[in-house]
C-alpha cells in the first residue's frame, strides 16, 4: 500500500485506510466519521473545525493510537 | 423496434479497450492475458443523449458496461409513473441481468448524454463467467451493493422525511461520482429536480422547496445540471439525523436506528 505521511490535509478516508486502528479515537471524540459517504472529501482539519476540536488535540490522539503497539 | 444507436464491433482498439477494461470493478482480479476473449467478445454501442440502450420489459440479450457519458435507469409503473432506479456513471455496469438468459430487462435505461458502452452478448458473458470466475464473483459483489443500496432506500420512503430522503439520495451519488473541488463536493451530474423527486418518491414542487431551504442555509449550490455541496457534514447530519456539533441539544434516539 502507498505509505501516508499523517497531517492534517489527509482525508478521513485517507487516514482510515491507511492507519484502521485509529477508529477508536473517532469513536471515543463522538465523531461520525467512520462510514460516513463524505469521508473522502473531508480533511482532518475540516472536522476539527466542524466538531470544535483543537486540531492538535486531535493530531496529538491520532498521532498515539497510530504509535501504539496493535494487538 | 427502432434503433437509433449504432452497434460496431470493435470500433475501438484493443488496447483502449485492454486498459478501460482492467479499471473496470467488472474484471478486477483477472490476469491480463484473459482480458483477451473478453475483448474479442465484445462489442461498442453509441446512444445519443436521450435515446434508449434497452427498454423496460425487452429481452434482456446484452450487458453493459459504460465507458463514456452518463444513464439512467428508469421504471415505469403500471399506472404510468416513472421511478428513477439509479443513476449510472462511467466504468458501471448495467443489464447485467442478461447473463441469465431468458429474462427481460426489469427497466429502461436511458442516456443522460451522449453515451458509450462496452456490451457483451448475455450467453457469451455467461460463458466468460464460467471460464473466469471472478467476473462472476465481482458481478455478484455488484448486484449485493445495489440490494443494498435499495434496501437503504425502502427503509427511507417508508420511514423517514422527505428532507431526510433527499439527503440520502445526494449522498449516495457523491458516491458514486463526488468530485472535490475548493468549492466544496461537486455532483457534476445532469441531474433535474424531477430526477430527484423520482429517486426520493416525492414531488417536484417539495424537491425545489427543500432546495432553495438548503441553498439559504448555504448548505447546498444548485446550478444548471451541477449540484455543489459546500458543507458536506450539514448535509450528513440532515441525511443520518445527526446532532448539530457544539449544540447542548442531546441526542435522543429511539432504541432502533
Amino acid at each position: 500500500m502507498e505509505q501516508t505521511v499523517l497531517s492534517s490535509d489527509l482525508t478521513v478516508d485517507q487516514l482510515l485506510k491507511q492507519w484502521s486502528k485509529v477508529i477508536p479515537v473517532f469513536m471515543r471524540l463522538r465523531l461520525s466519521c467512520v462510514g460516513c459517504p463524505m469521508s473522502p472529501f473531508e480533511t482532518l482539519d475540516t472536522v476539527a473545525k466542524i466538531y470544535g476540536l483543537p486540531l492538535d488535540n486531535l493530531m496529538n490522539e491520532l498521532k498515539t493510537a497510530i504509535a501504539a503497539k496493535t494487538n | 423496434m427502432i434503433r437509433s444507436s449504432l452497434q460496431s464491433h470493435l470500433s475501438m482498439d484493443h488496447s483502449s479497450f485492454e486498459r478501460i477494461l482492467s479499471q473496470s470493478f467488472l474484471f478486477r482480479g483477472l490476469n491480463p492475458d484473459d482480458l483477451l476473449p473478453i475483448i474479442q467478445a465484445v462489442h461498442t454501442r453509441t446512444v445519443s443523449q436521450d435515446e434508449f440502450f434497452f427498454h423496460q420489459g425487452d429481452a434482456a440479450t446484452s450487458l453493459y458496461l459504460l465507458i463514456a457519458g452518463e444513464a439512467r435507469l428508469l421504471q415505469v409503473t403500471p399506472e404510468g409513473n416513472q421511478v428513477l432506479v439509479r443513476f449510472i456513471a462511467p466504468r458501471e455496469m448495467f443489464g447485467g441481468i442478461a447473463f441469465l438468459g431468458e429474462a427481460t430487462y426489469p427497466a429502461s435505461a436511458q442516456s443522460v448524454s451522449d453515451c458509450t458502452a462496452a456490451s457483451w452478448d448475455g450467453e457469451t458473458m455467461a460463458h466468460l463467467m464460467e471460464q473466469f470466475s471472478p467476473i462472476a464473483f465481482n458481478a455478484m459483489r455488484h448486484m449485493a451493493d445495489q440490494i443494498k443500496e435499495l434496501q437503504d432506500r425502502v427503509r427511507e420512503l417508508s420511514t423517514e422525511r422527505v428532507e431526510r430522503r433527499i439527503a440520502n439520495a445526494l449522498l449516495r451519488l457523491v458516491q458514486q461520482t463526488g468530485q472535490k473541488t475548493p468549492e466544496g463536493v461537486l455532483i457534476n451530474l445532469p441531474l433535474s429536480h424531477q430526477d430527484l423527486a423520482e429517486m426520493t418518491g416525492t414531488t417536484l414542487y417539495t424537491v425545489s422547496r427543500i432546495f432553495s431551504r438548503w441553498e439559504q442555509d448555504g448548505i447546498v449550490q444548485i446550478g444548471r445540471e451541477r449540484v455543489l455541496i459546500r458543507v458536506p457534514h450539514r448535509l450528513v447530519i440532515i441525511a443520518h439525523d445527526l446532532p448539530m456539533p457544539n449544540s447542548n441539544k442531546r441526542e435522543e434516539k429511539q432504541g432502533d436506528r
